[in-house]
């Protein structure tokens, strides 16, 4: 049984489903994937694991509007080998992890989400206080090559 | 950036027929009842020429998802 938080749905022949998944804890900082064959579902779940063997918190998902790539962002924890946030890109039927293409090296953000515009990507995280508010956000914004 | 108490989740990019909007979509969590927390849906704006982006607060507002006009207080954004 996990705890399943921040669901993502993606839709390419057979609906995607990726997820944040855990325990009560927050200890085990896995990736959850399940599949079905109509967006209502019912869905059926394949597996939660380690993307490329590391952490995963707070799961965001990005497809790139001008070539249809879709990125799984995470953070790698609190712990103290964490603290990155990653950038994965996913192979074409959006049912694996394929590899990091950016990595925020200690940036200890989470919720990390990219908004694209024409001319620029814009990555949005938030700072960790747990549920609570905070008054900073980060924009770190990326004018694309 | 202010985001209203709220944590970043999702953009949503809207393409309409005279414009494209992008939504940001925000948990706005509630610790006492994490259940019951609620999503906070707004205008962004940006601008590319100083790299600054802004969400736009409106009590109320609604989105003509054809044209991707919003409207707010009876005013027609463009």
């Amino acid at each position: 049984m996990y705890a399943l938080r921040f669901p993502r749905l993606l839709h390419p022949l057979i609906e995607q489903m990726w997820w944040h998944a855990d325990n009560s804890t927050y200890g085990l900082l896995l990736q959850g994937h399940a599949v079905s064959s109509k967006i209502e579902g019912p869905y059926t779940f394949v597996d939660a694991t380690a993307p490329l063997g590391n952490w995963s918190q707070d799961f965001g998902l990005f497809t790139d509007y001008k070539d249809g790539r879709s990125y799984a962002l995470y953070s790698n924890g609190d712990s103290r080998d964490g603290r990155d946030v990653y950038l994965t890109s996913m192979n074409s039927n959006l049912t694996a992890l394929d590899k990091v293409v950016h990595r925020f090296p200690k940036f200890d953000l989470e919720a990390p989400t990219i908004m694209q515009t024409e001319k620029s990507y814009w990555a949005l995280m938030s700072h960790k206080t747990g549920y609570r508010p905070n008054s900073k956000r980060s924009i770190l914004p990326c004018v694309a090559a | 950036m202010r985001t209203f108490n709220s944590q970043s989740g999702f953009t949503l990019r809207i393409e309409g027929t005279k414009k494209t909007t992008h939504l940001y979509i925000g948990d706005q969590w509630d610790s006492n009842s994490v259940w019951d927390s609620r999503y906070i849906w707004l205008p962004v704006r940006t601008d590319e020429s100083k790299k600054t982006l802004e969400l736009e607060w409106h009590d109320v507002y609604d989105l003509n998802v054809y044209a991707c006009f919003y409207f707010y207080r009876g005013i027609h954004t463009n």
